[in-house]
């Protein structure tokens, strides 16, 4: 009933005072117990030009799906990746971003009609600088659109749906196989606990594989992988930070980083704009070119 | 034009056509690198001629014992060198193909987005899926 209280004080207050913290914290749980059916418009407008998808998704009962040759279908702790219907991947996760010290503040929850509903305009802000929009279902409270921003105040992502059913769909039960589930992780791990302002919320071993760590911000967010060999991008681009080059694609919502280093590989993958990269990336182990004699020794022997 | 070394060679044994040493010429006027060449061709084969000829003693030949040699003599030097040349190729194709990586792109996506789905900041909103419907293609 104090969320219900809350969002109606937020919605009827115009123009809104600041809103706080727990309040969008509030409005964010809201959201993930929100039921409907949803197509998504992602475009993103990128260093290296726009890239832009159509997402279906459905969530009903805390539980989403995300529909794509693979599935990904996550919910009451944990996620599972589905491809033809065998689980390939899953895993369950505890952890959550502390809200000690938060980056953002929200201000100006006002109305904003949205696809024909009752909807509720948030902003975003670190310190001065606009990082996001996003708008609220007033009935739901699912996020109708997610807008992010580069720090010179361009759009970088564009995240809206273009159809909203708040019929609950029934979702096919998932398929999920315990013995595949990966947990996180408290082994010490060379993966810092924090890089810049974001936070490393868990860890995930896969065997002697690769090593897969979260991080977030409080609103961006990014997997860290720890890998044996590099992981090899498709056409990709290249950002040179002090001389060291990484390879870099973007993908509609998504921007991946992959480069070698003096262990094996690493990769980035998160929602971060172009500002921010640096930053991460400087915080982490750099590009290493090995010699002939370690590449043939690295080969033979790992 | 790259760099025309076996052109030059052809010419110095008279082999190229007019309209080949034309154009042979015509890179060689503003190429030093390649006058260059020419002249350290010309030079070797100049020496090569200048050397004089050995006429063999006569009955050399005749008087020699014709010795049989077995066969499996060097055997071991060649079986090394095979060996050798085996693990050079071996080594130079495991450093030059690529080894499969554990994870491929799709699976960082598919990781980032299940993860980023259940983040208290956002995730439903967020998360991405690999492979699905591009508005550009």
């Amino acid at each position: 009933m104090r969320k219900v209280i809350i969002l109606v004080a937020v919605f009827t207050l115009l123009p809104a005072t600041t809103a706080s913290a727990a309040e969008l914290q509030e409005i964010l749980e809201r959201s993930q117990e929100a039921s409907y059916s949803a197509e998504q418009v992602i475009s993103c407008s990128t260093p290296d030009g726009v890239r832009d998808a159509v997402v279906s998704l459905e969530q009903a009962a805390g539980e989403l799906r995300v529909s794509g040759e693979v599935e990904v279908s996550s919910g009451s702790g944990g996620w599972a990746l589905v491809r033809e219907g065998s689980v390939i991947n899953s895993a369950s996760v505890e952890a959550g971003i502390s809200d000690a010290d938060p980056t953002y503040r929200v201000d100006n929850g006002s109305a904003h009609p949205f696809l024909n509903r009752k909807a509720g305009l948030y902003r975003l802000y670190a310190g001065d600088v606009l990082r996001g929009e996003l708008i609220v279902d007033g009935a739901t409270g699912a996020l109708l659109s997610v807008v992010t921003y580069n720090s010179d105040g361009n759009v970088y992502c564009d995240r809206r749906f273009i159809e909203f059913d708040p019929t609950p769909p029934e979702l096919s039960a998932a398929t999920l196989t315990t013995g595949e589930t990966l947990e996180p992780s408290d082994v010490t791990s060379s993966l810092p606990e924090s890089l810049g302002d974001f936070e490393r919320l868990d860890i995930y071993e896969d065997g002697d594989e690769f090593t897969f760590a979260y991080y977030s911000d409080g609103f961006f967010s990014f997997a860290l992988f720890q890998t044996r060999t590099v992981v090899e991008l498709t056409d990709p681009g290249a950002l040179t930070l002090e001389g060291s080059v990484y390879a870099r694609s973007f993908s509609p919502g998504q921007v991946t980083f992959s480069w070698e280093t003096r262990d094996g590989g690493m990769a980035l993958v998160g929602d971060l704009p172009p500002d921010m990269h640096a930053e991460v990336l400087e915080g982490l182990p750099q590009p290493f070119a090995p010699g002939i004699l370690q590449r043939i020794w690295r080969s033979l022997f790992g | 034009m790259t760099h025309p070394s076996e052109m030059i060679s052809a010419y110095l044994d008279g082999e190229l056509t007019r309209a080949e040493s034309s154009r042979l010429f015509t890179h060689t006027g503003s190429c030093g690198r390649c006058v260059a060449e020419m002249e350290a061709m010309q030079r070797v084969r100049a020496a090569v001629r200048s050397l004089p000829m050995v006429e063999m003693p006569p009955g050399l030949l005749g008087d020699a014992e014709p010795v049989v040699v077995p066969l499996h003599r060097n055997r071991g030097l060649w079986v090394g060198a095979a060996a050798a040349a085996v693990a050079l190729v071996i080594a130079l194709a495991t450093m030059l193909t690529p080894t499969p990586g554990a994870l491929s792109v799709d699976d960082l996506n598919s990781r980032f987005g299940a993860r980023v789905s259940l983040d208290p900041a956002f995730g439903p909103a967020k998360v991405m899926v690999p492979d699905v419907r591009s508005l550009t293609e």
